[in-house]
């Protein structure tokens, strides 16, 4: 009875910056499935391992895209452009361009995403957002999905990744429906910690989410030269020191004082160390960053300290 | 009047809003259909013609033009030495209506003419008018023979025509029964199909393989020419969208008899009021915004899925930016039917992808849901008479609850249609069900009673019309009411049947002459073959005891003597008592639904 050449009935287009898993989030609330799981099993059903297992929200071959592409009858490069393989040239390790034609020509072919850059990236079921974006519409941003970024640009306000009330991790599904799922709060009356005067920590952020959307990067001063180096090998050191910080912050006799007006969201350490919350990532994004200005000057200092 | 009022404006104010006031030009609304107007001009060309082997010149050519004007297709021209003249216009006309099949092998042409037909109305330019000797060679005046005048207009008189204006009448050929006329020869039915690129693009001049037909007329040519393209205006009421029925793809080039047949659809004036029957519920839900809910039932080949499946294809599916938009929604009842598998199909049919994804309440609210989302006028629920369970025979009660529920909560009116008697009966088991149901309806095959000249009418039109459809005349050994009335005796006048016994005879003659093309002059068919093709088809589907093409008419005819005095049968009479409607004589059916 299932007709796997359909369309589906409702659709949608993709709306600005919006994230693949927030599309998918929308297109079965609109048709109706209850979650995305049926167009999961849209993308999977009919089809020979190891393409079965594949997941839309977290592609790994372009088959799954091309198919979703026909459900929802959007582009597949437009798609492709929502996803996280927008990425693919900053998280891999050589820093190669990954053309989205060159992918779908080898639908069946994994992915240039390596599995080890998703610990870069955010996970659909512990999603962060901006509370203003949100109010203004609510769906998740693609800009929202790497870790590193941690401040919302536009309103210079920092993500929170929390129901503001139960404290639970809230999802894709959340942010899309804008409520908690267990508490039923509005998400976006959490309160926003505006970081306007933090010029290191904006510099830091506008940087970063620069390299990950491929825009053009912030001008530096003299003194605020990075090494000449690509934005892939650059994030990765950035990521490196980030993660060094990560690791041995509770025995650092020297930890480096947060911002004043930050001191009381910036938590001394994180009950989940592989999964700060964002004003953490902040910190620590923003004083790993202090390493890699006036190089090399900087990284010796920081090293010092 | 007119030069009065200019004069005198022109007296009063300038000449220039004189002539703006008094001017007729615009003034005609613009033809919306195919041969709706055509107009028709003769112009001497500046060419004179040199004989090649003694150089001397031969005249003037003088070119007749006859242009059809909502499409600005040419429809056919006449080209010769003669000065404008009845000749020349006639010669023209015959050009115009006349199909042009052998234009790409006489000239070379890389396309084919479409366009020929009768027009419904004859524009003459307001100069010279061909056809009038009162104006003397090549200045002939237009008030004369014809009484056509200048900028006047003239519509061909066609008789009684089945099909209004867009329908090809060949001068030679004249129903034998005297019902209609004049109609095509077969194999000719120029009309039943129109293109709405043609309409809406204002062009006709690309072959087209969606059929139109919401008028009447004979579809008996899926495509190629522009006259098998001309339709009226649908009738009031009616979104303008075309029916999505294509031709066999792999027969377009070379079409043949059966394939022609099995494209064509005829519609009758019953076929078109149950069409306005929906039409009106759905309008009226929608105004009312209560479900005004219908049922349709008949005899099984009697036309009630091709009929619905006809309407479905007037409104069809679009695509718009938030999904699919389905005005009508056409499902079939499955069988052996429970709630979730109903839920299931219901949502397949709607074009779900996961249709049978999920628990039955999920499918519920989804289906309930896609159907406002979809923007739904009418639900069309075919076989309905599956709620009856066959092993049973009882009425499936939760199946008919649920779908009263669904009713309800979608406020969306339903058309159930089913085999004649089931659905009454489902309907009457749930009395919140059947106060739903307001509207009643059965397609009732045909009658041909002697007693009754416009049953006897109507169906020897039905017959006329699909003998066009199959291209093949019928055999004329016999007398035409005789042969009706055999016909009618073979199939009980049942759409279906009747065009399974065409088809087939059809394509039995085509086999008997292999070298026979669907062009005419098509071989007429036989009697003997009329009896063949009714044992192989009909005969056990029917049980009647002998083949009515073999056995004398009085024997073909048990229960109905021919005598005016005849007692209806049995089943006629209790439905005349019922007080259900009958066919009159004004209802003369204007187009056959095949099966």
């Amino acid at each position: 009875m299932t007709d796997f050449t359909v369309p589906l009935l409702r659709r949608t287009p993709l709306l600005p910056g919006e994230s693949l898993p927030s599309l998918l989030e929308r297109l079965a609330q609109l048709n109706y499935y209850g979650g995305t799981s049926v167009l999961t099993w849209l993308c999977r059903a009919q089809r020979e391992p190891p393409l079965n297992l594949d997941k839309p929200a977290c592609l790994r071959f372009g088959s799954t895209l091309l198919r979703l592409a026909h459900l929802t009858q959007l582009p597949a490069a437009e798609l492709w452009a929502a996803s996280a393989h927008r990425f693919t040239p900053l998280l891999t390790p050589s820093g190669e361009l990954a053309a989205d034609s060159a992918w779908l020509k080898a639908p069946n072919q994994p992915c240039a995403l390596p599995s080890q850059a998703h610990a870069a990236l955010r996970p659909p079921t512990a999603a962060q957002y901006c509370p203003l974006c949100l109010q203004t519409a609510p769906y998740h941003r693609l800009s929202w999905l790497p870790v590193a970024a941690t401040l919302c640009l536009e309103h210079r306000c920092l993500l929170v990744d929390r129901c503001p009330r139960c404290q639970r991790l809230v999802t894709v599904a959340d942010i899309v429906r804008r409520r908690c799922r267990a508490c039923q709060t509005d998400l976006s009356a959490a309160p926003a910690v505006r970081v306007a005067a933090d010029d290191l920590g904006l510099l830091a952020q506008a940087l970063l989410q620069s390299w990950f959307a491929d825009a053009p990067t912030p001008i530096l001063d003299g003194a605020q030269q990075l090494p000449a180096q690509s934005p892939a090998h650059l994030y990765r050191l950035w990521d490196y020191l980030y993660r060094r910080l990560l690791t041995c912050q509770e025995t650092w006799p020297t930890w480096p004082s947060a911002a004043p007006d930050l001191v009381a969201h910036v938590p001394r350490a994180s009950p989940l160390p592989h999964r700060p919350p964002p004003s953490q990532a902040y910190y620590l994004y923003r004083t790993a960053f202090a390493g890699l200005l006036d190089w090399p000057q900087g990284l010796y200092r920081f090293l010092d300290a | 009047m007119t030069s009065n009022l200019s004069q005198e404006q022109s007296q009063r104010r300038s000449q220039r809003t004189a002539k703006s006031a008094a001017t007729q030009y615009g003034q005609t609304p613009y033809p919306e259909w195919p041969l709706e107007r055509v107009e028709i001009d003769h112009t001497r060309t500046d060419l004179i013609v040199i004989d090649d082997r003694d150089n001397l010149p031969l005249g003037r050519l003088t070119l007749t033009y006859c242009l059809d004007t909502a499409t600005r297709y040419p429809l056919g021209y006449y080209l010769g030495f003669e000065p404008p003249s009845y000749l020349t216009a006639m010669e023209c006309l015959h050009h115009a209506i006349c199909p042009k099949p052998d234009v790409r092998q006489l000239y070379s042409a890389e396309h084919t003419w479409l366009a020929y037909g009768i027009p419904a109305t004859l524009v003459i330019d307001n100069g010279e008018a061909p056809g009038d000797p009162a104006g003397g060679p090549g200045r002939a005046g237009s008030r004369g023979h014809g009484g056509i005048g200048p900028g006047q207009t003239q519509t061909p008189a066609v008789g009684r025509r089945w099909p209004p204006a867009q329908t090809a009448v060949h001068p030679h050929t004249h129903c034998p029964l005297g019902y209609g006329g004049q109609t095509h020869p077969p194999g000719r039915a120029p009309c039943g199909h129109c293109d709405r690129r043609a309409q809406s693009h204002g062009s006709a001049s690309q072959p087209t393989d969606r059929v139109c037909d919401h008028g009447a007329g004979v579809a008996s040519q899926p495509r190629g020419r522009l006259g098998t393209l001309l339709r009226p205006p649908p009738t009031a009421g009616y979104p303008n969208n075309c029916r999505g029925r294509r031709s066999n793809p792999m027969n377009d080039d070379a079409p043949t008899l059966l394939t022609q047949a099995s494209a064509a659809l005829i519609r009758y004036p019953r076929f078109k009021a149950l069409h306005t029957d929906i039409h009106e519920c759905q309008e009226l839900s929608r105004l009312t915004h209560e479900p005004q809910c219908m049922s349709l039932e008949g005899v099984t080949g009697a036309g009630k899925s091709t009929l619905v499946r006809d309407y479905v294809a007037l409104f069809p599916r679009r695509d718009e930016s938030d999904g699919t938009r389905i005005p009508i929604f056409y499902a079939e009842t499955p069988s052996p039917v429970t709630v979730k598998g109903m839920a299931a199909s219901m949502l397949a049919h709607l074009g779900d992808p996961a249709a049978n994804h999920g628990a039955l309440w999920a499918m519920n609210y989804r289906l309930i849901r896609l159907m406002l989302d979809c923007r739904v006028e009418l639900v069309i629920l075919d076989d309905f008479h599956h709620l009856i369970d066959q092993e049973t025979n009882r009425v499936l009660e939760q199946v008919s609850d649920w779908l009263k529920v669904l009713i309800k909560e979608t406020g969306i009116p339903f058309l159930v249609v089913g085999i004649e008697g089931k659905v009454e009966r489902i309907l009457e088991a749930n009395a919140q069900l059947s106060r739903l149901f307001a509207v009643r309806q059965t397609l009732a095959p045909f009658r041909c009673d002697p007693t009754d000249a416009a049953s006897v009418q109507e169906f020897a039109r039905f017959v006329q019309y699909a003998e066009q459809a199959i291209a093949m005349p019928l055999p004329t050994t016999l007398p035409r009411l005789e042969l009706i009335q055999r016909l009618h005796e073979a199939t009980q006048g049942v759409v279906g049947n009747l065009m399974n016994l065409l088809r087939y005879a059809a394509w039995l003659t085509q086999q008997q002459a292999p070298t026979a093309q669907p062009a005419p002059p098509a071989p007429p068919i036989a009697l003997a073959t009329l009896a063949a093709a009714y044992d192989k088809r009909l005969a056990k589907h029917l049980k009647r005891p002998a083949n009515p093409f073999l056995v004398p008419l009085a024997a073909a005819l048990p229960d109905v003597p021919a005598t005016a005095t005849a007692p209806l049968p049995a089943k006629r009479r209790a439905r005349r008592s019922a007080g259900q409607p009958q066919p009159t004589t004004a209802a003369q059916p204007e187009a056959v639904q095949d099966d």
